[in-house]
Parts: structure tokens; sequence; C-alpha cells
């Protein structure tokens, strides 16, 4: 069986580095990044089972990640790799996550609780 | 009201100077005055006009009113202010009403201002400036001011075809020499009363009940004419020069001068703690996710200890920045809440405020008392009441055993009242009638908000606050009376 691959884009390095040694615990294979822009190169150049997105990122938003990945990606796609994690909980942005129907996860979350950790692969 | 450089009493001593010169000149020597009819006794005229009312739109007719220009029928006052894209026009007959009319032509104002100014005998007629004077056939007597704010062009006509006479115009231009200030005194004040009549308009449709009163209560401006009863409504006093105050009537509607500032205030802390938020609660979270994770790996039990500290002390953190933006929320939703927990929540927040001062809290029979309210508003009237408190015991400055002691009080079953008890320095007399107004404040720093805010937030529960000094003293109690449609206690089981 081939491992899951999966893209972690975060820019607080703690949060990166702690999903990343979760995930792989897990046995994923996982990569990371903290820029918006390696992101989207990255998404071009390797295939991921999931994509886990920070929203506000130091370069650009989660959302313009999402839209540049739309070259590779149908729209069911999109809904079913990316995860969008964020700790504003705006309206604003749940109505756009929910223009790409992708998942939404709320910053900070408890990672003891095992199902966090699926509802981000599910 | 009158804004001019000259002051009556500036006026008079001038007056008095040119009596005085007139009269010496009678006395000592054969003054070309003497012989001449009263009417044409220049410092007379000048009297005259000086003791008249002052106004500008009255200058022509009290021109024309004088001895001196007792054979004239006309007068026309130009002025411009300068800077200004107008000039006014005062136009009077003997038999005719005032005329006033603003004009735009400045160039010719101008043009015809220099033309005055340059001639020698002053001595013009109809032919001069056509078109430029609306009443005046004829020759005419002209002179212009330069004042600081305006000039001024004055005419005065007697209809005639003859020019006047010599005398005729050395007394026109003696006279006016001597007038001089009394015309810019009548101009400023008339374009004031200009501005003064825009701003009163102005004021006058502020849709907001208010006057303004002297300390003995006499009015001076009153912002409507349907003016409700004041005695019903609730005012706020603010003291706006010396012995001037406003008086803002509560509209009857509840749209209320602190539901505004409530709203900016919050909206200004929402921001702020939106900000906090973000930019701690991520790092935050970082921490706290890789030290929880470290603390599973380590094998050491110190270590352990430690990465579990850390865990512990980033949710703790994280628990204060949650509880802000609940203090701070904007919605209107009544939720069950758990008294005694609210309480402490507020505790922690005011912790630094209230440091090294005792806090109490008692609850009838340990009951765990749960409502139904809005607990953001409920949150900031404790704190407000909890901050206010340590205030007041800071200032007292005593080395007595301080305590703020918050009490639960459930009189029946719809009843609640919440005291927050300090021993601080109490309200004194002179001050307790204003304490729920806004903008009263009796701190260095205070901005005077926080108990009107307090007070209609309370309104917004359905209830009110009062306070009465401690007996014996030291220190007030506050206490937020609540009338709640329901609420619930249960028998403690652990706590």
């Amino acid at each position: 069986m081939t491992k899951k691959r999966l893209l972690i884009i975060e820019d607080e390095f703690l949060i990166q580095h702690s999903l990343k040694k979760l995930f792989e615990k897990k046995g994923l294979l996982v990569d990371v990044t903290n820029s918006g822009k390696k992101a989207i190169n990255l998404i071009h150049t390797k295939d991921y089972d999931k994509i886990i997105c920070d929203l506000m990122l130091k370069d650009i938003t989660g959302f313009e990640v999402i839209e540049e990945s739309k070259k590779k990606f149908t729209t069911e796609d999109i809904k079913t790799k990316f995860v969008i994690m964020t700790a504003y909980s705006s309206e604003q942005i749940l109505e756009k996550a929910s223009y790409y129907q992708c998942k939404i996860i709320n910053k900070p979350f408890n990672i003891f609780n095992n199902q966090i950790l699926d509802n981000f692969l599910d | 009201m009158e804004k001019s450089g000259h002051s009556f009493s500036s006026i008079v001593e001038k007056i008095a100077f040119f009596d005085q010169i007139n009269n010496n000149s009678i006395q000592m020597k054969v003054s070309p005055e003497t012989n001449l009819p009263s009417k044409y006794k220049i410092f007379e005229n000048v009297k005259r006009l000086a003791h008249k009312n002052k106004s500008l739109v009255a200058l022509p007719k009290d021109l024309l009113d004088l001895k001196l220009f007792s054979l004239y029928d006309v007068c026309e006052i130009h002025i411009h202010k300068k800077g200004g894209l107008e000039y006014k026009v005062l136009s009077k007959t003997r038999n005719r009403e005032l005329r006033e009319e603003s004009l735009n032509n400045l160039q010719q104002f101008n043009h015809i201002f220099n033309q005055i100014k340059k001639s020698k005998n002053k001595l013009f007629d109809g032919n001069s400036f056509p078109g430029f004077t609306s009443f005046i056939i004829g020759t005419f007597l002209a002179k212009v001011f330069e004042f600081q704010q305006h000039n001024v062009i004055l005419i005065i006509s007697n209809s005639g075809f003859l020019y006047p006479s010599k005398e005729e115009q050395y007394l026109f231009d003696k006279f006016f020499q001597n007038v001089q200030f009394i015309i810019e005194s009548r101009v400023n004040s008339y374009s004031f009363l200009h501005k003064y009549q825009t701003l009163a308009k102005t004021i006058q449709n502020i849709p907001l009940q208010f006057e303004i009163l002297t300390q003995d209560s006499t009015l001076l401006f009153r912002s409507t004419s349907d003016f409700q009863d004041e005695g019903k409504l609730r005012s706020h006093e603010i003291e706006i020069s010396d012995n001037n105050f406003l008086v803002i009537y509560e509209n009857n509607s509840e749209k209320w001068a602190t539901d505004i500032l409530h709203f900016q205030r919050v909206k200004l802390l929402g921001e702020l703690l939106n900000t906090l938020k973000h930019e701690l609660s991520n790092p935050l979270f970082g921490i706290k996710l890789s030290s929880s994770i470290l603390s599973e790996e380590v094998s050491d039990s110190d270590d352990k200890k430690l990465l579990t500290e850390i865990t512990v002390n980033c949710q703790r953190c994280q628990n204060i920045i949650q509880d802000f933006q609940y203090l701070y929320d904007e919605k209107n939703e009544n939720v069950p809440i758990d008294l005694e927990k609210l309480i402490r929540e507020v505790l922690t927040l005011t912790k630094s405020e209230t440091r090294f001062i005792q806090k109490k809290c008692i609850i009838p029979d340990d009951r765990a008392i749960q409502i139904i309210a809005n607990p953001t508003f409920l949150t900031q009237i404790l704190f407000n009441l909890i901050i206010n408190s340590a205030h007041s015991i800071q200032e007292r400055e005593s080395d007595d055993r301080h305590c703020i002691t918050i009490s639960i009080l459930t009189p029946s079953p719809d009843k609640l009242t919440i005291t927050v008890s300090d021993t601080g320095t109490g309200i004194g007399p002179q001050k307790n009638k204003n304490i729920f107004d806004p903008f009263f404040t009796t701190k260095e720093k205070g901005t005077g908000l926080g108990l009107p805010i307090c007070q209609n937030l309370a309104k917004k529960l359905n209830g009110h606050i009062e306070f009465k000094n401690n007996t014996p003293l030291p220190g007030v109690t506050f206490s937020l009376n609540l009338s709640l449609n329901y609420y619930d206690e249960k028998k403690v089981t652990h706590h």
C-alpha cells in the first residue's frame, strides 16, 4: 500500500512542525512549507492526497493558493483535497470557504482528540 | 456678541476726546466751525452716530438722520469681506425701505473701490460708474474704507445735478475720517452676525435636544422649538465655558449618547482584541502543540513535568484570550450563565488592577445560580464596578486591610441583586447626583463613561444600578438589581 501524501502550508513553525510529526506518526508522507508561493509550486510538481492550508500566510492568502491550484485540480479535487485551517473564522471567511466546499478546521484545536486528526484526513 | 476692535467704552473715550478738542477750539480760538449752524458741527454728529445702535443695516438710515446729511436722500454701503466671493450692498433712500442684496461682480467692486480711492475730490455722478449704484441719480459723494477684514465703499447723494460745495466736501471728508472706527465696528458685527446666524441655524437643525444655560439657569440657547418637557427627561451637563453649561437631554427613543459611545468603545476594543487574539493565539497554539507532543515523547519525569506545565500554561493564556473575546462579544444574546463562574472569570480579568486587594465572593447557601442573561453585558458591568472599587481603594492610600466583596442576593424568585462592595473612598455627597452622567469623572484619567455605560447596559438587562455608601464607612456598595424572567438554582454537587 502506498503511503498517503500530505502537504501542510502553515507559517507558524511550531504548529507546522508539530502537525508534521503527528501525521508522520500516523504513517503519512508529509511535506511542509511556510510560503503560499512555494506551496503552489509544490502542488503543481507533486501529487498530494490532502493539503492542509492556513489562511493567513506571510506572502499570500490560502484562498489564493486554492485559486492557483485550479489549473491542476477540478472543483471536486479542491473540495476533497483541501482542508482550510484558520484562527479567524469570521462570516466572510466561512462564506468564502463554503464556495470551495472544502473542510474548515478552527485553530486552536485539541490534538489529543483523535477525531480531529482523522477529520483532516477524511 | 459683538466682535470688533473697538469696545463701546473706547468709542466713548474717543468721543470725549473729540469733544474736548472741539470745545477747546471754541474757547481758545475762533474755530471755523463755531459760526456754523449746529448741524455742521462734526463732532456733534459723530457723537450722535456713536450713541445709536450698532447695527450696520441701520447705518444708512442713521447717517441720513444726522443733521449733517439732512439735505441728502440716498445712502449706499458696499461691503466686501476680504477673501469672500460676494459683496453686500445696503441701499436706503429717505422714502424707501432698506434694500439688502448680495452681488458677485467683484471685479467691478475692486475697480470702483480703486477709482474712488484715487479720486481727490470724491465727487462723482451717475455716469461715473454705470450700473454700479442702484438708487442714485445725479451727483454723489463717495468714500472708501480699508478695514482689517473688509473693504467698504460708502456713497451718499442728494440726487441733485449740482456737485456738492467745497464746504460739504470738507464736512463729508472730515466726518467720515472721524467715524471710521464706528463703521468698522458695525461692519465687523454685521459679518459676525451673519456667521452667528448661520451657525445658530445649523445648531438648531441638529437632531438633539439641548440647551445652553448660565450658572444661574438663564437660558442662552435652546436647540429645537418643539422642545419636550425637560422635567421628564434625564439630562447631562457639560461645562462649556466659565459659568456656561451645555445640557443635553436624553432622547425618549433609546438612542442615547452612551449607546453610541459604548458601541465605539466596544468596536475599538473588539478590533484591538481581534488583533491580539490572532497575534497571540497562533504562536500560543504552536507552543502548546509542540510541548504536548514532546511531553508524550520524553521519558525523564522532570522534563515531562516541565513540558506538561508549559502546555497547561498555554491553555491558561488561551482561555484568557478567549474570555476577552467573550467579554467584548457584541452578540445580543441571552444564554444560560453560571453566575459564580462568570464572577470568577471577571475576577481573573481584573487581576492586575486588584493586585494586593483581597477579593471575596459571597453566594447564598452555596447554591449554583444559573441565570439567563446576556453574559457580555453582565461581564462588562461587573468588570467596571470591580475596577472602580480597586481605583477607589488605591485612592485612599491607607494601610487598612482592603477588600472587594461581591455578593449575590436573591430576595425573590424573579429578582437578583449582585453587589460589589469596597473599602475605598466612597462617593462624596457632591458627586452622588452625577456619577451616572456621561463625562462626569472624579478620576484624573477617567473618561466618565464607565458608569453611564454600565447603567445603560443594566437597562438592557432589564435592571438598574444603584449605590450606597457603606455604614459604617469606609467604602461604597454598588448594586446591580436585575429582574429576571427566569433563573434556576441547583444544589451544588462539587466545586
